[in-house]
């Protein structure tokens, strides 16, 4: 059976790998010269995005929590930087404020759950309330006294004319091509360090305490620390992703706390499987591609499609497409190879 | 016997399941360096009495002294820290990753830096563990998982060990084997084995506590214990029953 | 005197809105311990029976009664399409669910379209003790009773009441004495969903019906389940009871927003200290 949770995370990658991300790099460096601004601007997109989908594979993956809040960060990254950076003027200090100030709320929710040894499921319904109250906080807020400084949160509208980000060096705002290689670049940052992570003490004793909890605290582990510490960190990857939106688009909005948005993340990471950090991200690249199409058709029918896409893979293929697939190639060829699978 | 404090001393220890006490009212007192066997028939309390000795499970009543200091409603990490090592009836035990990876990690609780491949060399070598080293846990046989386990708990030089039927789906010829190591542990720790196999518990014990129905029947030598027709009663009158 | 009377008018009534539309996820909860994420569109559709039915000219209580099967109905044909095969596995039950709940929202909103509808009554006010009540909310409390009482004497006093009390306490054993654990599963998520189905129908005069309607709902009752533990009777009465209670107070101080937060601030502190809910450590009663 293709394995559910990656059990090899431990072994550093190998040279096909490095291959693999080097050639990642190499595609980024030299796709603006051969693409227009409209592809360039999906694509950006899609990689923010893939860091929120990181954000849940690495916390579901890796960390064994199912939490449907990653999209809460996701919004609080987004428009801690549109007020910030409206109020401010400046646009730098904001950016690393939308995402330390998520992590700080991550760690205070972290805390609760996870000291409170709240079971699975609780801890992933009281993750969605929270996102549901938080959208319903912001969309709450239309009125005129609803204001952080000098910007009102605006409730059902969202904030536009959110600065995209000045370079440090010479105060420009930075260009489409510039927010392609950030967020492409930050993107393939993470994974990369989120691969590596695995490699230290911190990670296989993450990957351990996902295993056997029990084991783990048998032998010595406070395993809550370690959990509270994967779950902030998770936080942060989904706050980052918040705010390179808001850099992206120039624009926040209460849909990034809404049901359609989380549901989207579990749904990239089931489809992805969660044996694996990349799946998730090639998965987020085709649901994206995929709904933004069916988009264009009408409201309902996305949140429609959405929902049997999830209902599908949690019948029918509960270890991710991409997972199952690799299974089926590795069945097909060892028959044919007549080796054992 | 030892005039020395107990190291482990439990008093009027209860567990209550609804109705039902599994354990109810156990004072046992266990001295330092001795080798205790616990036996008893299926459902006299053993199992839930040893998950209350490393916080598994916590008692409804009563006291659990280690080292001198109640240890109820202590974490179970914290617990574990304090050199209690349990291998349990059902392995407790990382299926998922390898033998390799699982032993690390046991290492790594109480190590950093090269200590911890000095401590997983010396354990592969005195268990024999080479050969399925880069194994997945989950597909090894029983037997070998329980070899794993006692490996990871002997890698973390607990002072207590708790072996809850170490000997279980065991040939002969390993059970031969777990019981010297049961005595060559016993020169470095504390040890309290849970076992139904007579055979086993003859090459190891000194002194046995009988359990029955969550309290101890008797407490004596081997020999004592065997020949105690109350302790006959329980087990083979009840042979038919358990 | 006006102020403790209204105070205690709002807090009986969210307690009693608390109840009507938490008891149905609770009592599917209590005996699967699966959280049904679909729970707020079974609210909705209840509401859509309801308001269509009542606009066609169908009494008021035909219309309930109507949402109370159908969507009773509805819930066991879910259940046995996929709940079935997911029992044992909690998180895919909470996705399948979810995907379930999202495919709803869409389905009626491509077929009915976005915008609410609406099912007018003539319940009017009347005066009590100073204050003006709404007849249709006092209604509302007096079901909401009758239901949960109707409940506990099934469960208390018939053959099928016992055996679900029976599989809710001991599954294995249950199974064991002759009882079929597929089936009383099927029957419960119907009941649950029927209830939930009655209890949309309840809304449908006081919010009309929306296809998102269900989201609105959706968060109190989830928090008032968790927060009451595995008695899906005692538990419900209790949590509803403290939020109803809390929510009820502010929300008329401050806003409902304000009332929900504080509804779910309460909640998450008091899960730290109860884990497993009000009646997480009780181990008989319903």
């Amino acid at each position: 059976m293709a394995r559910e949770f990656a059990a090899d995370a431990a072994t550093p990658p190998s040279w096909l790998w490095w291959l693999f991300v080097a050639a990642l790099a190499l595609a980024l460096i030299a796709m603006p010269k051969f693409t227009d601004v409209s592809l360039q601007l999906d694509l950006s997109i899609i990689f923010v995005l893939a860091l929120l989908a990181l954000s849940m594979s690495f916390l579901w993956g890796y960390v064994g929590i199912l939490s449907f809040g990653q999209t809460i960060f996701f919004g609080l990254g987004g428009y801690s930087y549109a007020i910030l950076a409206l109020n401010a003027g400046t646009t730098l200090w904001p950016f690393v404020a939308a995402i330390c100030l998520p992590m700080i709320f991550g760690a205070v929710l972290g805390y609760f759950v996870i000291y409170g040894r709240i079971n699975d499921i609780y801890l992933s319904v009281i993750t969605l309330v929270i996102t549901l109250i938080f959208e319903k906080i912001i969309r709450s807020t239309s009125g005129p006294e609803y204001v952080i400084g000098k910007v009102r949160l605006n409730g059902q509208n969202g904030i536009p004319g959110v600065p995209g980000l000045q370079l440090p060096w010479d105060s420009s705002t930075l260009s489409i091509d510039g927010v392609f290689y950030l967020a492409g670049g930050t993107a393939l940052l993470v994974y990369v360090g989120l691969r590596l992570l695995l490699l230290t003490s911190f990670g296989r004793i993450i990957v351990g305490i996902r295993e056997n909890e029990t084991r783990m605290e048998l032998l010595g582990y406070d395993s809550r620390v370690y959990k509270l510490a994967a779950f902030v960190l998770a936080a942060g990857i989904a706050a980052l992703s918040g705010a390179l939106y808001a850099v992206w688009g120039n624009f926040v909005a209460p849909e990034m706390f809404n049901l359609n948005q989380a549901a989207q993340v579990v749904i990239w990471v089931i489809v992805g499987g969660r044996s694996t950090l990349i799946g998730p991200v090639v998965a987020t690249g085709l649901v994206q591609y995929f709904s933004n199409w069916l988009g264009t058709v009408s409201i309902g029918q996305v949140t429609l499609v959405l929902g049997l896409v999830l209902l599908l893979f949690v019948l029918v293929f509960p270890r991710g497409l991409l997972p199952t697939i690799a299974w089926t190639f590795d069945k097909a060829f060892s028959k044919i190879g007549g080796r054992r699978s | 016997m030892n005039v020395a404090a107990p190291i482990l001393e439990t008093r009027s220890l209860e567990k209550r399941f609804g109705g039902v006490a599994a354990v109810d009212g156990v004072n046992f007192a266990l001295s330092r360096g001795e080798l205790r066997c616990l036996i008893g028939p299926n459902g006299a309390g053993k199992s839930t009495f040893f998950k209350m000795l490393t916080g598994q499970i916590r008692p409804t009543r009563g006291r659990i002294l280690l080292e001198g200091q109640d240890i109820v409603g202590v974490e179970p990490y914290a617990i574990g820290r304090r050199g209690v090592g349990i291998k349990n009836q059902v392995p407790v035990v990382m299926n998922g990753l390898t033998v390799r990876e699982n032993l690390w990690l046991a290492a790594r609780a109480r190590r950093t830096g090269a200590a911890i491949g000095v401590a997983i060399d010396a354990i592969v070598e005195r268990l024999d563990l080479r050969p399925i080293l880069g194994r997945f846990v989950g597909e090894l046989a029983h037997g070998q998982r329980q070899w794993v386990e006692i490996a990871m708990v002997i890698v973390c030089e607990p002072n207590i060990v708790l072996l809850d039927e170490p000997a279980a789906g065991m040939s002969d010829e390993e059970t031969a084997r777990t019981a010297d190591l049961v005595l060559d542990l016993n020169k470095s720790a504390t040890i309290v084995v849970v076992e139904h196999d007579m055979q086993f518990i003859r090459q190891i014990a000194r002194t046995v506590t009988v359990f029955h129905r969550g309290r101890i029947l008797v407490e004596d030598s081997f020999q004592n214990v065997v020949a105690n027709p109350v302790v006959r009663d329980v087990y083979v009158g009840r042979q038919g029953v358990t | 005197m006006d102020l403790v009377a209204t105070t205690a008018y709002l807090v009986i009534y969210s307690i009693a809105l608390l109840v009507l539309i938490s008891l149905g996820l609770a009592v599917i909860f209590g005996m699967m311990k699966v959280i049904n994420l679909a729970h707020g569109e079974f609210l909705m559709l209840g509401a859509y029976v309801c308001v269509f039915a009542g606009n066609a000219g169908a009494p008021l209580w035909a219309a309930m009664a109507a949402s109370a099967v159908l969507v009773g109905a509805f819930g066991i044909l879910v259940e046995r399409l996929f709940i079935q095969f997911l029992y044992g596995r909690i998180i895919d039950t909470l996705l399948a669910t979810w995907g379930l709940s999202l495919f709803l929202v869409g389905a009626v909103t491509t077929v009915f379209g976005p915008q609410g509808r609406s099912l007018s009554t003539s319940f009017g006010n009347v005066s009590f003790g100073g204050i003006n009540l709404s007849v249709y909310n006092l209604m509302l409390i007096g079901v909401t009773a009758a239901v949960a009482v109707l409940t506990w004497a099934l469960a208390r006093f018939t053959k099928l009441g016992l055996i679900v009390r029976g599989t809710m306490q001991d599954p294995d054993m249950a199974s064991a004495l002759g009882a079929n654990r597929s089936l009383t599963y099927m029957a419960t998520f119907g009941y649950g969903a029927g209830l939930t189905g009655f209890a949309g129908a309840m809304l449908a005069p006081i919010t009309g019906a929306a296809p998102t309607m269900g989201v609105f709902f959706v968060a109190k009752a989830f928090i008032t389940v968790i927060v009451g533990g595995h008695l899906p009777l005692m538990g419900t009465l209790a949590a509803s009871s403290l939020f109803g209670a809390i929510d009820g107070v502010v929300s008329y101080r401050w806003s409902s927003v304000l009332g929900e937060v504080s509804v779910l601030v309460v909640a998450v502190v008091l899960l730290r200290m109860l884990p497993s809910g009000i009646t997480g450590r009780f181990r008989s009663g319903l």
